[in-house]
């Protein structure tokens, strides 16, 4: 600590001198108003004799005279004190100096040999080691001039040490006696305080930079510090300073439990000696309230006591918003989980489950904690498991989603079935591992509906077969008898019946030939249906078929009066390649049709190309009447077996219902469709495509001769087929069709048996495995029958089996050949031809 | 699993020869008959009953072939032949059940195309 000159004085002489004021008549002036010291007794001479000797009066140089004693007395003072110390007379000349002076300026002179030079001199003299010399030689100018106090004037040497200087005047006996200047080397507490002042404003800037709110409060709790970002304006911040919370709110008008809030905060502080945060809400004119959050943390002293408080506050406003707007969305979701019916579980990439949703607890009848932490798999039924581990996972770990249907286990046991839709969820930052997030529906009833409606259509599909099956059988067995009805009718007719007997034998004519057309139509459809109807490939004018058809039933619409009209949009004699046959027989169903529902108007045939290539073309026939058309309701049915548009009580409607459903299945057997455009009351219009192959065509030409070459070289064979399976049933019956041979199928070996018995055939296709008799036990015993045509007839074998060696068996069995199955058309022709062939050349043998 | 489909119908497509209603009576009595030889499988595994895995395999083999599921078929045919010849026959169950889990999807797979 620096202490002044006024106060060395005043210790100096109180303590040595036994001075009292006012009684020497000394002054030494710290203020405009000096305090004047006097001696209690003559001081004795001082070293100085110039000055004059004791008790004399020393003569100064401005004329103010001290006695010797004074002198002495202020000269050992001088000489005594720490610093370096000058006293000059008003006309700057040195009357006392001490060698603390000329050690400070580095002087050579002793003080004494200073004394009455003037100090313009010696400035000039130290002028070099001074840096500002001009400034310093004003400044003394304006003290001498002023005689004003003077503490603290910096002088900085060119030697890098900082000097303090201090000036007093002095007044002896109430007249200026001179001026007393003091200098010291301050170098190193200035630089010291210079460094603390820049650290301090260093921190000071961070403080004032920080957008954060940082005040510092004593331990009373008043203000010291506040940065900008608690109060930006400067002239409210300094007057802040030492004010308390309470001065503030009234200040700014503030509500007073604030004060109250923080001074609360600062007593749990100090109680506590912890840091102590809480939240304060803010309500500004014209702004939204906003919420900080404060903190005050105590810093105590090395002994324990508390120093400061450091308040940090950060505006939370925005961060609570979005907090609460996120607790408010996580709670949406949370509703939108708990309370959709979807089924929503997560499971990760092992299908571990994480989270299960209320409404897949409750399907699986289970508590969300019985399936958390289980794995999927756990609830599936065993043989599905491989699907969930093969399928479900490498699926969605490697396309990010996967659907389908599963079926699960509750816990009560019962099994339900659930269609998801599941997607695997990868969030880029890679905070949260890899899940699965799956949602569900419960399809159980929707299922055991379908499986019930597909039992159920089974069941109506299998009984319409066996009703089909039944209805062919039956017809197949009235065809014979009925037809031998029809020839006694018309021998009974041929042999002049009697006038009574004409009419009935008529009746009987027309109703056995009406049921032999039904019985017609019953044997087809299920021809149709087995595969078994054979499609004849002859070139045909097609226009000649649309005469044909006119023509049956001219002399009936001629008698009721309905025009018939031919649309051909073809050319005059234009032929096509196909079945003419089959399509006289949709024809004529067609316009029979036509025939029966109009009563009057006419009839159009129809025919023009619809699309061609360079190997066939598409025919489009249409079949239009007048006549009373069908219900909208109808007419999705009318190509139902057995279904009928009109009453068929009603006897010109009368029909089996057959003709359309056979129809449709004949177009369709040759690549064509049909469809039916019609109006109650307006009449009806069938339209129905054909393909057929176009005869200029060279590849057809080619193919046709081939097919021709075939059936010319083998004939119309007769095919005996032994086989179990019913889908080889279809598919070697499809490709007999195809070569044009006819064919009669075995359940079993013993069926094959006992069918070769009754009935001749060319060649025998066995099955090897049969339930009843299998292949080879059949095979031998053919070879053991003594019909010589039937022991010998070809018999192949059709094996499922392709292993080396089993041929042999078949052959050591007596079969001729073997094909294996699947077998394509040519594959089996070229082995019927081939033991055809054996047998012929065996047989010329 | 390759990307093989499970079945396709051209053979019996070819056979056919475009009938609509023989395609569709043929998928329908294959799934009926699959359905019934799977079963009588899955059944003689569970039994251990490798004469009869044999016997069922023979028959379901040409019907698979039909509608070419090549794989399956293969497997079968394997199946066959370890059972034939007596060798590697500890691999039949194994390759029972990737046939039959390769047909089964098929079934299921026609039975939705076809929207049975």
């Amino acid at each position: 600590m620096n202490i002044n000159l006024h106060q060395q004085l005043k210790i100096l002489l109180n303590s040595n001198l036994n001075i009292k004021p006012v009684t020497t008549g000394l002054n030494c002036a710290a203020t405009s108003n000096p305090v004047s010291y006097k001696t209690s007794e003559t001081p004795s001479a001082g070293p100085y004799g110039q000055f004059g000797s004791a008790g004399q009066e020393h003569q100064l140089p401005h004329a103010l005279r001290i006695n010797a004693p004074v002198y002495e007395w202020l000269n050992m003072l001088i000489s005594s004190m720490p610093q370096a110390t000058l006293v000059t007379d008003a006309l700057r000349n040195v009357i006392i100096t001490n060698q603390q002076f000329c050690h400070l300026f580095n002087l050579e002179q002793k003080p004494q040999q200073l004394v009455g030079r003037n100090t313009v001199e010696l400035i000039s003299g130290l002028g070099g080691d001074m840096i500002d010399v001009i400034y310093i030689s004003e400044r003394i100018n304006e003290l001498y001039d002023t005689r004003e106090p003077a503490d603290n004037d910096e002088m900085p040497l060119r030697d890098g040490r900082i000097i303090v200087r201090g000036h007093r005047p002095l007044y002896f006996q109430n007249q200026f006696f001179g001026h007393l200047w003091t200098y010291s080397d301050e170098t190193e507490l200035i630089t010291s305080r210079k460094r603390l002042n820049e650290q301090r404003d260093f921190y000071e800037r961070i403080l004032n930079a920080i957008p954060s709110e940082i005040v510092v409060y004593s331990p009373d709790q008043r203000y010291r510090y506040i940065n900008p970002a608690a109060i930006s304006d400067a002239a409210l911040r300094k007057w802040l300073t030492d004010k308390t919370d309470a001065d503030f709110c009234v200040f700014r008008g503030k509500d007073m439990s604030i004060a109250e809030e923080r001074r609360a905060a600062f007593k749990k502080m100090e109680t506590l000696q912890q840091p102590t945060s809480w939240e304060e809400k803010l309500s500004l004119p014209l702004q939204k309230e906003r919420r900080l959050h404060r903190t005050l943390t105590p810093v105590y002293t090395p002994d324990g006591r508390l120093e400061m408080a450091i308040g940090f506050s950060q505006d939370i406003t925005e961060h609570q918003q979005s907090k609460e707007q996120a607790l408010l969305n996580e709670m949406k979701y949370k509703d939108l989980f708990n309370y959709s019916q979807e089924l929503i579980c997560m499971h990760d990439l092992n299908g571990n489950i994480e989270k299960a949703n209320p409404a897949l607890c409750g399907v699986m009848e289970m508590p969300e904690a019985a399936l958390v932490g289980k794995n999927l798999k756990h609830f599936l039924p065993e043989q599905d498991h491989h699907l969930f581990t093969d399928t479900y996972l490498p699926t969605i770990k490697t396309g990010n989603r996967a659907k389908g249907l599963f079926r699960f286990h509750t816990r009560s046991g019962k099994r339900i079935y659930l269609l998801f839709q599941n997607y695997r969820i990868v969030h880029p930052e890679g905070a949260v591992a890899p899940y699965v997030i799956s949602f569900a529906q419960d399809v159980t009833d929707r299922i055991q509906a379908e499986r019930q409606l597909k039992e159920a259509r089974m069941q109506v599909e299998e009984t319409a077969r066996i009703k089909e099956k039944f209805l062919a059988n039956m017809s197949h067995e009235i065809q014979a008898p009925m037809n031998r009805i029809r020839e006694l009718t018309d021998q009974l007719l041929g042999s002049v019946p009697s006038l009574r007997q004409q009419p009935a034998l008529d009746g009987i004519h027309q109703s056995s030939r009406h049921i032999l057309d039904i019985l017609d139509d019953i044997l087809d459809l299920e021809k149709v249906n087995t595969g078994e109807i054979i499609l004849e490939r002859t070139t045909f004018d097609v226009a000649s078929c649309i005469r044909q058809t006119v023509q049956l039933f001219k002399e009936e619409t001629d008698a009721r009066n309905i025009r018939f009209i031919t649309d051909s949009h073809l050319p005059p004699g234009y032929e096509v390649t196909g079945d003419a046959g089959r399509l006289l027989q949709i024809l004529e169903n067609l316009v029979s049709n036509a025939v029966k529902f109009t009563p009057e108007g006419s009839i159009t045939i129809g025919v023009e190309k619809e699309k061609e290539t360079p190997s066939d073309i598409t025919l489009h026939f249409t079949v239009k009447d007048t006549g009373i058309g069908i219900d909208e309701d109808k007419l999705i049915k009318i190509f139902q077996p057995f279904t009928q548009a009109h009453n068929a009580r009603k006897k010109q409607y009368a029909g089996a219902g057959l003709g359309l459903a056979l129809t449709k299945k004949l177009i369709s057997l040759q690549n064509g469709t049909i469809w039916v455009e019609s109006r109650p009351k307006k009449g009806s219009t069938f339209h129905f495509t054909i393909l057929y192959y176009k005869n200029s065509d060279p590849e057809y030409l080619q193919h046709e001769i081939k097919t021709i070459s075939v059936n010319n070289r083998l004939g119309n064979l007769k095919v005996l087929l032994a086989e179990d399976n019913e889908i080889n049933q279809l598919l070697a019956r499809s490709v007999l069709q195809y070569l044009g041979f006819e064919s009669k199928t075995a359940g079993n070996g013993q069926e094959a048996i006992d069918l070769l018995l009754q009935e001749d055939f060319d060649v025998v296709l066995m099955d090897i495995q049969m339930p009843v008799k299998g292949g080879i036990e059949a095979a031998r015993e053919i070879r053991n029958m003594t019909d010589p045509k039937k022991k010998n007839i070809p018999i192949i074998a059709l094996t499922a089996s392709t292993l080396k060696g089993e041929e042999d068996q078949y052959l050591a069995a007596g079969m001729n050949a073997y094909i294996p199955k699947p077998f394509k058309e040519m594959e089996l022709y070229d082995i019927i031809g081939k033991v055809l062939n054996a047998g012929n050349s065996n047989g010329e043998k | 699993m390759s990307g093989e489909p499970l079945y396709d119908l051209n053979y019996i497509s070819q056979i056919s020869k475009g009938n609509t209603a023989l395609i569709e009576r043929l998928c329908s009595t294959f799934i009926t008959s699959a359905t019934k030889i799977l079963s009588e499988l899955k059944t003689a595994l569970a039994k251990g009953d490798l004469t009869q895995v044999g016997a069922e395999a023979h028959k379901i083999k040409s019907m698979i072939a039909a509608m070419n599921m090549h794989r399956a078929t293969e497997l079968m045919q394997e199946i066959l032949e370890s059972l034939r010849f007596n060798t590697d026959v500890e691999s039949v169950p194994e390759k029972a059940e990737q046939g039959i889990f390769l047909v089964e999807a098929a079934i299921e797979k026609l039975k939705t195309d076809l929207s049975i």
